[in-house]
């Protein structure tokens, strides 16, 4: 019984998590076929062996074409910008919702989750909406005089910024709300009671305070930016590049599974930096 | 100890956490209807001794035998024993009457049964009127005797206390310490509590064991634990004591002699001592056993002098910090007996102080 | 300034939503011109057979494995809280938050290449379709479900299952009468939580579909690629609109308490 417990999720996410990854690596080292599947067959019988072929040569054309290096280094910058603007919108944010009268915390804190359950799809999808040439955005500006000509703004970096800072916006405010609140409130009185400025106070005392919050919200929204697909693909133009949308071409447009796979692993060592960061900062919250 | 058929026999019972010796070789017998404390600071592993009586952990080593029975591989739900846990642990989605009545129907006792020793110990516990409220509607004293009714209700063998008065207040803690004891006393049923508070110990055990790292350093009643402890660890945990360091340079049938550098002389004692002279020996005494005046008095075989330091009031009873001419500093405390006005002894005075030899305690140093 | 700048984050948050909802009752198909209160994209959408065809495969397909995830997710948490240290427990630790921080791509392509594999080795997921896309929600919506119960089960007191034994209780039986009831509402939001990530993935359900099956969020991602489509906008309205009101009922519920 007690075996079984732990058992049958360790061996669900075994089978479906863990050996996937195995496999995505597998393939990632196969020759490409015009085949169904469109790779060489994983193993070999020869000679009553079983062999397996690696084949390097996936990775050495990701390193050849610059276009993949592009990519990824462009991922890793939209990731970046669109963590800093969600940390700095969410930051007041947060110290807002840890400092209002409990009651209303609760409220503000079930605005800040509401748009999570509502489907992601949908609201990035709004967007196109407010931002095409004849959409509510350029139409309130035109119509306060403050341009007199539509702006570009959909597909265009910019829109892939607000994207993923809107999508993920509730990802940074809620481990900062989370610091935030725990913070002792003497904390704060004791440093004013010492002569500290309240500017001083957030420097000295605060801000130090919330870096656990700070790092895991920030974590929270570069990962899975760096990975996303559907904002670049609904919001972004022909320009942006993004590593998520070249995986998907690779699979779905040129059905080359190997390269697809070799992008995915790639990936997935970029991102092991930020995860082990993300999960160290977890742990300690933890202890 | 030596009673042939004990309640409960723990037998050298230890328990290791890894390297760490939780419970260490504890030997205990308790009688039926004995209201035993187990008294000991945190980590001294009186709660871990408890949660092997309850059968949530098992010793290393050693047997525990209740009422003849080897509790070996008894899991808790098998055990005639019942628990009072420190948080109550009442179940916050049951009434009052529900958590009473939860032990009683796993015992598989009918429901019109159930209902009538349900009532019984809501009377016993005076909560007759709130039996259909939630846990998170009753006072913290409330709960507190929700939580000692439902451990009752099934007429445990043994009831096991874990800090049971440790989250009221101080008031209502006295008040319910003997409470407890009378409803101990009026059910017979044998209780072991486990306390750090050694007040709560005083009042409520007839017998009382102290713990310290694992073992069980000393047994006895209250009083033989207060008078005559046999360490310093002892005579140090319950109340406070002054401490002489000496050495024993006389030891007849009739009297002893204990040479203090630190009391400024020899302690005179009328009654033979264990030890043999030349021997290292410290020796205990307690604050209220020091007479303090301004000139030596007739009535004691022992002085000291000095000058106090300071004076606490504190209402009932006064304590003096005297510096005695050795440079030790001395507790004594004085019943404040009669309002004293101005003629007080006050801080800076010189000051004598005498005891009786009959009120040490000379213990292994 | 601090109060500005979170009424600008909520307005922010909020602006997109209340325009998809004001414009699902646009009259136009131009989406942004307002051309007068109507209800017909309502009436469309109720006789779109393929989006309540997509619609009823996401509700099955979210109803099984929010289930499911709801049940390993639990088990997880258990043997994570309650089984102290044993032989699998850094690798069930490490799988469960993993999915947790995995690009879907990832996940999605991997998935698949795994069915794929196992398809030719054994013969079993024989093709794909709603079995495989159930599998590949599962199993994310394991690692959400077992964040969510472990959390309320380490605020639950120990002491009470422990009481529940003293007082008599088998194991089992303080399972089904202190923990369970102790968990409810957690179980009950692990299973809306995958429910709704179920309902709203669009990436991984794109690897792992095939041709057969066609999620709600697939179908909508394919027409919302070529532009604003009215009829979207009404079916997002009626999802904002299910949220909300079950959003709000449960908070009302935990507010009386």
């Amino acid at each position: 019984m007690r075996r079984l417990v732990a058992a049958l999720p360790l061996m669900w996410l075994g089978l479906f998590f863990l050996v996937p990854f195995l496999v995505l690596l597998r393939i990632s080292v196969s020759e490409p076929a015009i085949a169904q599947p469109p790779y060489l067959p994983l193993f070999e019988w020869a000679d009553g062996l079983l062999t397996m072929t690696l084949n390097l040569g996936n990775y050495i054309f990701l390193a050849e074409d610059p276009l993949y290096l592009f990519s990824y280094l462009s991922s890793l910058k939209i990731a970046a910008v669109s963590t800093l603007i969600a940390l700095l919108l969410g930051y007041p944010m947060a110290y807002a919702i840890a400092r209002a009268p409990t009651g209303r915390r609760n409220l503000l804190l079930m605005l800040v989750i509401l748009p999570f359950w509502t489907s992601f799809l949908l609201r990035v999808y709004a967007w196109i909406g407010l931002l095409k040439a004849n959409g509510l955005v350029n139409n309130v500006l035109l119509w306060l005089g403050v341009i007199d000509q539509p702006l570009v703004i959909l597909q265009t970096d910019f829109a892939v910024y607000l994207g993923i800072v809107y999508t993920y916006l509730p990802f940074m405010i809620l481990p900062l709300y989370a610091t935030l609140s725990k913070m002792d409130g003497d904390l704060l009185e004791a440093a004013a009671d010492l002569g500290a400025r309240p500017a001083v106070t957030f420097l000295t005392v605060t801000l130090p305070l919330s870096m656990p919050g700070v790092l895991a919200g920030s974590m929270l929204v570069f990962i899975p930016a760096v990975g996303e697909y559907v904002i670049p693909a609904l919001l972004g133009g022909p320009g942006t590049l993004m590593i998520g949308s070249v995986l998907w071409n690779e699979f779905f447009l040129n059905r080359d599974w190997p390269v697809a796979a070799a992008v995915a692993i790639v990936m997935v060592l970029v991102l092991a930096l930020p995860i082990t960061l993300l999960r160290r900062i977890q742990a300690q919250e933890e202890s | 100890m030596t009673d042939p058929q004990p309640l409960l026999r723990i037998d050298s019972v230890t328990r290791t956490f890894g390297d760490v010796y939780a419970v260490d070789d504890v030997s205990l017998d308790i009688r039926q209807g004995e209201l035993f404390c187990l008294l000991g600071g945190s980590g001294s592993g009186k709660s871990t001794l408890l949660r092997m009586l309850s059968g949530f952990d098992a010793p290393s080593r050693g047997r525990i035998v209740i009422d003849g029975q080897d509790m070996a591989g008894v899991p808790p739900h098998r055990r005639d024993t019942n628990m009072m846990f420190q948080s109550y642990a009442l179940f916050p989605h049951m009434t009052v009457e529900r958590n009473i009545a939860y032990g009683l129907r796993r015992a598989g006792i009918g429901r019109a049964e159930t209902v009538v020793r349900v009532r019984e110990m809501l009377e016993l516990v005076q909560l007759d009127k709130l039996a259909g409220r939630k846990p998170d509607q009753l006072s913290g004293g409330q709960r507190q005797r929700v939580a000692l009714a439902r451990a009752l209700a099934r007429r445990p063998k043994l009831l096991l206390l874990d800090e049971p008065l440790g989250a009221l207040d101080k008031k209502l803690r006295e008040e319910t310490q003997l409470e407890l004891k009378k409803i101990q006393e009026t059910l017979g049923i044998t209780f072991i509590v486990v306390t750090h508070d050694q007040e709560e110990a005083m009042t409520l055990a007839d017998r009382m064991g102290v713990m310290q790292e694992g073992r069980i350093v000393q047994v006895g009643t209250p009083r033989e634990i207060y008078e005559f402890p046999r360490s310093r660890f002892v005579a140090g945990f319950i109340g406070t004591v002054n401490l002489f360091d000496g050495t024993i340079t006389q030891d007849r049938d009739t009297d002893a002699v204990i040479d203090s550098p630190q009391a400024g002389g020899p302690i005179r004692i009328p009654h033979a001592i264990t030890g043999t002279v030349g021997q290292s020996v410290t020796v205990a005494l307690r604050p209220e056993k020091l007479v303090i005046g301004r000139a030596p008095s007739e009535a004691h075989d022992n002085h000291l002098s000095g000058q106090i330091r300071d004076i606490v009031y504190q209402g009932g009873l006064s304590v003096f910090h005297v510096t005695l001419d050795t440079g030790m500093t001395v507790r004594v405390t004085r019943t404040n007996r009669v309002r004293d006005e101005g003629a007080a002894i006050a801080a800076g005075d010189r000051v004598a102080l005498g005891f009786s030899g009959q009120s040490v305690v000379v213990l292994p140093s | 300034m601090l109060r500005a700048i979170t009424l600008l984050g909520f307005a922010f948050l909020y602006a997109p939503i209340l325009s998809l909802v004001i414009y699902s009752f646009n009259e136009s198909r131009l989406v942004t011109v307002w051309s007068g209160f109507s209800t017909r994209w309502y009436a469309e959408l109720l006789q779109d057979d393929q989006i309540l065809g997509a619609a009823w495969i996401s509700i099955k397909v979210a109803t099984l494995s929010a289930t499911l995830a709801t049940v390993l997710g639990t088990l997880a948490a258990l043997a994570l809280i309650r089984h102290g240290r044993f032989r699998g427990r850094p690798a069930l630790g490490g799988l469960v938050t993993a999915p947790l921080v995995m690009p879907e791509v990832i996940i999605g392509l991997s998935l698949l290449l795994l069915f794929v594999a196992m398809d030719n080795l054994i013969g079993w997921p024989a093709g794909r379709g709603v079995l495989t896309i159930v599998i590949a929600h599962a199993t994310f919506g394991t690692a959400f479900a077992t964040v969510v119960v472990q959390a309320r089960m380490v605020s639950l007191d120990r002491a009470l299952e422990d009481a529940a034994q003293d007082l008599g209780a088998h194991p089992l039986r303080v399972f089904f009468d202190i923990t369970l009831p102790g968990l409810a509402p957690a179980l009950i939001s692990a299973w809306l939580l995958a429910f709704t990530l179920s309902l709203d993935d669009v990436v991984i359900a794109s690897f792992v579909a095939g041709p057969g099956a066609s999620t709600l969020p697939m179908v909508i991602f394919s027409k919302v690629r070529l532009g604003v489509s009215p009829e979207v906008n009404a079916l997002a309205t009626l999802m904002i609109a299910t949220v909300s009101i079950l959003v709000l009922a449960a908070s009302f519920r935990s507010w009386r308490r």
